[in-house]
C-alpha cells in the first residue's frame, strides 16, 4: 500500500488541530463528559489522528477503522494505547454495524470523492448521539479539464468521429455540457439547485459547492421535521497534495442548538451559518524563520505585514502571496507543526 | 303495518375530512405541483389547445415561500367565474369535467387540498377577463362545520394580465419548518420534482421560478443514430392516445465500472428507468419496479448494469379520468386495463436493450462507439422521426397500434483464434506491478494485465 505522507503535511496538521481546538471548547461546558466520547476515524498506516486525540485527550476511547489488511498490520505494530481499538472493516459494513452507545466523535477522512461518501455521512449524522462530532474531509479537486491535458488529442479524434463535426469551439463545449452531466449524474440527490457547470470547474467554486452538498446531505439525514440538527462549527479549505475540504459539526437537539452556538461564538475559526470556506494555507518556513517570527507574535491586527517588514524578503513571488501568506502564518503559527530530522 | 322505526342517517360530508383525511393521503412536494397543473390546465382553457413546438411559450408561474407563508402566482388565464363551482367546490361532478381539452384535474380537489395541506388562512385572488374577485379561507371558516358557504369579494389586485394568485398563511405544523430559510433541502426537493416532472412542459415554453430563481430542466432524450434507435410504439384506444419510446440515454457501463459500482456507490441513477407524462405532465418520474415491468415477465430487475436504459411513454386524452393516474396525479393507477397492456410494450421494447447491455457488458468499449455517436433526441424530436422518415410496422396482438423495432447490433461470434485469459493475484502483488509499469498512473488490474502480456509477447518475438 502506497500512502501519502499525512504526517509531513501541515495544513493537514492544522485542520487536526482544529479538531482538537472543538473538543477543547466542548471539554470547558458543564454538561459534557469528555469521557463519555470515543473517537472513530481511519487513523493511516502511522494513526496520526489517532494519536493527537489520545495525546490531548487521553480519556477519550479510539476506534481506528481500516479495509487494507496490509495497513491494518502496520497499525497493530503503531498501536500506543490500550485504548486504541483497531479494526479491520470497510466502512460501510462497520456503519451497518454501529450503534451508539455514548457520544461519539466521527472524522470520515477522505482521499476521492464519490457519492458513497456523502452517503456514510449521512448515515453517521442519523447513528449518532447528541452532542456527537462529525468531520468529514473530502477533496475539492475539480474533475480534470481533459482539453488542457496530453489526452486532448484524442478526446478532439473521439468527438470528431462522434458528431461528424469539425469545430473546436463546438468541441469545448459539448465536452463541457458532457462533464455536467456526468457530474450531475454523480451527485443528483444532494447537488443544489442553483449549481451550475462554472462551479465545477475552478477550485474555489468547487469547493463552495461540495459545502453545500454536505449542507443538504446533511439536512437530508436530520430532516426539519425531526429533533436533530447537525449544527456547523467549522469549514477549512486547504491545499494537502490536492485541495480539501474539512467541515465540522455537532448534532445536537434543535432546542439547544442556540446554547451551543454560544458556547463556539467566540472561537476564531468558527462557522456557524455555511459561509465561506476558511483558507488555510501557510507557508513552508525553515525553523530559523519561524523562531524570528514567532519572537513578534502574536500581532494585533494580524495584516501579515508587520512580519514582512521584520522578515525583510519575499517568500513568494509576488507581493499580494507573500503578504497573505504571512497572514496565515499569524493566524495558525501556534498549530503548526515542526518537522526535524532524526537520526537513531 | 309497522312504521320504520329507523330515521335517515347523516351522511353529509364533514369539513375535517377535507381538511385533516384528505391532506395526509399527498406528500407536500406533489400538493405543490397539484396547484402547478391547475395553472397549465388554466393555459389550456385560455388557449384551447396544447398543439405546436411550444404551446406555453410566455406563461409561467412563480412560488415563493419562506417560514410565514406561501404564494404562488400565474399569469395563466385566471379562473372564469363560470368555473367558480369547479374550482372551489369540495369535489366535482362528472358534467364539470374539461370534455375537450387535455387538462389533468379529475376530481375537483387540488387545489383545496395543497391550500389545507400547506395552512389555515388563504387568499385566492383571480383576473379572468372582466371577472376580477377574490375568495378568502380562514381558520374560524374551516373549523366551523356548518358553514359551506366561501365568502367572494371584487378584488382589490391590480392584475395587469390574467391569472391567479394564492397566498396562504398561519402555516401548519411542521409545514413552516420545512419551509424555512435553513432547510434548503426543501428548496431542492421541490426544484428538483418541478424540474423533473415538467421538463416536457418547459420544453413546450413553461416557466416557474422557484423564490426567484428559475427552474430548468433537461427532458430525457435518448439515443437515435444510424447503429442505435430506441423502440417505439404508438397506439390510440377509448379516446387515449399512447406513445412509447424505450432505449438508450448513455453508453453502458462496463464490467468494471459495475464491479466497481458494487463496492463504493458512485451514480444516482438519476435518469435511468420509465418516465410516464399524462397529458404534459409527468406522473411518474424515472421508475424502476415492478410499477413499470422491470423485474416480471422475463425482465430483469433493475441493477446498475442498465443505468443508461430509459423509456417515456405518453398518454393523451382529453377525458383526464380516462388517463391511468392515481387521485394525487403522482402515479400510476396500476390496474388501469390500458396500463396493463401497455406495460406489455413496455416490457417488450424494454427487453430489448436488457439482452443489448447483457451482449456488451464485455466489450463496453465498442458499445460506447455505438451509443455516443451523434446527439441524443428529446420525446418531440423522435415523434418527428415517426413522421418523416422511420417506417412503422402494425401491432397485430394483443393491444393493437404501430411499432418501431430495430434489430440492434450484436458482438460479432468470438473468433477461434483469441482466447481470453483471466487470473486472480495477490492485489498487493497486482499494486506493485502496476506501479512498475505505470508509475503513479490510477490504471485498472486488467490493463496491468495486458500491458503484462504485451510486454512478453514483445520480448517473445525478439
Amino acid at each position: 500500500m502506497k500512502h501519502p505522507a499525512y504526517h509531513l503535511r501541515v495544513n493537514k496538521a492544522i485542520d487536526r488541530f482544529l479538531l482538537v481546538q472543538i473538543l477543547d471548547i466542548l471539554r470547558t461546558q458543564d454538561k459534557i463528559k469528555m469521557s463519555d466520547y470515543t473517537y472513530y476515524g481511519f487513523g493511516g498506516p502511522f494513526l496520526e489522528d489517532c494519536r493527537l486525540i489520545h495525546d490531548r485527550c487521553p480519556e477519550i476511547q479510539i476506534v481506528s477503522i481500516e479495509k487494507n489488511l496490509a495497513t491494518f498490520k502496520r497499525q497493530e505494530f503503531h498501536c500506543f494505547s490500550k485504548k486504541l481499538e483497531l479494526i479491520n472493516d470497510d466502512f460501510t459494513s462497520f456503519l451497518a454495524h454501529f450503534s451508539s452507545s455514548g457520544s461519539e466523535i466521527f472524522w470520515l477522512d477522505y482521499t476521492n470523492l464519490n457519492l458513497g461518501h456523502f452517503n456514510n455521512f449521512k448515515d453517521v449524522l442519523g447513528k449518532v448521539s447528541e452532542n456527537s462530532i462529525v468531520k468529514i474531509t473530502i477533496p475539492a479537486e475539480p474533475p480534470p479539464n481533459e482539453l488542457t491535458s496530453e489526452n486532448r488529442e484524442e478526446k478532439w479524434e473521439d468527438f470528431r468521429d462522434r458528431y461528424r463535426e469539425e469545430k473546436w469551439e463546438i468541441f469545448q463545449e459539448k465536452y463541457r455540457e458532457e462533464k455536467w452531466k456526468d457530474f450531475v449524474g454523480k451527485y443528483n440527490e444532494i447537488l443544489p439547485p442553483e449549481a451550475q457547470p462554472t462551479d465545477i470547474e475552478r477550485q474555489w467554486p468547487f469547493a463552495k459547492l461540495l459545502q453545500e452538498m454536505l449542507q443538504l446531505a446533511s439536512q437530508q439525514a436530520l430532516p426539519a421535521s425531526g429533533e436533530s440538527i447537525f449544527q456547523l462549527l467549522n469549514s477549512s479549505h486547504y491545499n494537502d497534495q490536492t485541495q480539501m475540504l474539512s467541515i465540522t459539526g455537532i448534532v445536537c437537539n434543535r432546542n439547544e442548538a442556540r446554547k451551543i452556538r454560544g458556547w463556539f461564538k467566540n472561537w476564531r475559526f468558527v462557522n456557524l451559518e455555511w459561509e465561506d470556506p476558511h483558507k488555510i494555507e501557510v507557508p513552508i518556513l525553515s525553523i530559523k524563520e519561524r523562531l524570528h517570527l514567532e519572537e513578534y507574535l502574536p500581532t494585533t491586527k494580524k495584516t501579515g505585514l508587520f512580519l514582512s517588514r521584520t522578515l525583510g524578503y519575499k517568500i513568494d513571488d509576488t507581493r499580494n502571496k507573500h503578504i497573505e501568506q504571512l497572514k496565515q502564518y499569524e493566524e495558525f503559527y501556534q498549530y503548526y507543526p515542526y518537522f526535524a530530522r532524526v537520526l537513531i | 303495518m309497522e312504521t320504520n322505526k329507523y330515521e335517515p342517517v347523516d351522511a353529509t360530508p364533514v369539513k375535517s375530512f377535507f381538511v385533516e383525511m384528505l391532506t395526509r393521503d399527498i406528500d407536500l412536494v406533489d400538493a405543490i405541483l397539484d396547484l402547478l397543473d391547475n395553472c397549465v390546465d388554466g393555459i389550456l382553457r385560455q388557449k384551447g389547445h396544447s398543439s405546436g413546438k411550444t404551446p406555453y411559450e410566455g406563461f409561467k408561474a412563480e412560488i415563493m415561500f419562506d417560514e410565514n407563508s406561501f404564494s404562488i402566482s400565474d399569469n395563466c388565464g385566471g379562473i372564469p367565474w363560470d368555473l367558480h363551482d369547479y374550482a372551489f367546490r369540495m369535489g366535482k361532478e362528472p358534467k364539470d369535467r374539461d370534455s375537450d381539452l387535455p387538462t389533468v384535474g379529475v376530481y375537483g380537489i387540488g387545489m383545496k387540498r395543497a391550500i389545507f395541506k400547506i395552512g389555515k388562512r388563504c387568499l385566492i385572488s383571480t383576473r379572468n377577463q372582466e371577472d376580477c374577485y377574490e375568495v378568502e379561507i380562514t381558520p374560524k371558516w374551516i373549523d366551523d362545520s356548518e358553514e359551506w358557504h366561501l365568502p367572494v369579494s371584487e378584488s382589490s389586485r391590480p392584475d395587469k394580465e390574467d391569472g391567479t394568485v394564492i397566498v396562504i398563511d398561519e402555516l401548519n405544523e411542521g409545514i413552516a419548518i420545512r419551509f424555512g430559510e435553513g432547510n434548503k433541502n426543501f428548496t431542492r426537493e421541490l426544484t428538483d420534482k418541478v424540474r423533473t416532472h415538467y421538463a416536457f412542459i418547459f420544453n413546450k415554453g413553461f416557466a416557474v421560478e422557484i423564490n426567484g430563481k428559475q427552474v430548468k430542466g433537461e427532458p430525457t432524450k435518448l439515443v437515435f443514430n444510424e447503429k442505435i434507435k430506441p423502440y417505439i410504439y404508438q397506439t390510440e384506444m377509448d379516446g387515449v392516445k399512447v406513445f412509447l419510446s424505450v432505449g438508450f440515454t448513455r453508453p453502458i457501463p462496463s464490467q468494471e465500472e459495475i464491479n466497481d459500482e458494487q463496492e463504493e456507490q458512485r451514480y444516482s441513477s438519476m435518469d435511468a428507468g420509465w418516465t410516464i407524462i399524462c397529458n404534459d405532465r409527468a406522473v411518474l418520474y424515472c421508475d424502476r419496479s415492478e410499477l413499470t415491468g422491470w423485474g416480471e415477465a422475463g425482465v430483469p430487475r433493475y441493477h446498475t448494469q442498465f443505468i443508461a436504459i430509459a423509456g417515456i411513454v405518453e398518454f393523451q386524452c382529453n377525458d383526464a379520468a380516462k388517463l391511468p393516474t392515481t387521485t394525487t396525479k403522482r402515479g400510476i393507477d396500476a390496474s388501469s386495463a390500458l396500463y396493463l397492456q401497455v406495460k406489455n410494450k413496455m416490457r417488450e421494447g424494454m427487453k430489448l436493450f436488457t439482452a443489448y447491455t447483457n451482449h456488451w457488458k464485455n466489450d463496453a468499449d465498442e458499445s460506447k462507439r455505438q451509443i455516443a455517436l451523434g446527439d441524443p433526441y428529446t420525446l418531440d424530436e423522435i415523434k418527428k422521426e415517426v413522421e418523416k422518415t422511420l417506417k412503422m410496422n402494425p401491432v397485430k396482438s394483443g393491444l393493437k397500434g404501430e411499432q418501431f423495432k430495430r434489430p440492434l447490433p450484436r458482438p460479432k461470434p468470438k473468433e477461434p483464434t483469441k482466447k481470453q485469459i483471466a487470473y486472480r493475484k495477490d492485489s498487493d502483488d497486482i499494486q506493485t506491478v502496476q506501479r512498475y509499469l505505470f508509475g503513479d498512473q490510477e490504471v485498472s488490474p486488467s490493463k496491468v494485465g495486458e500491458e503484462c502480456f504485451d510486454q512478453m509477447l514483445k520480448e517473445a518475438q525478439q
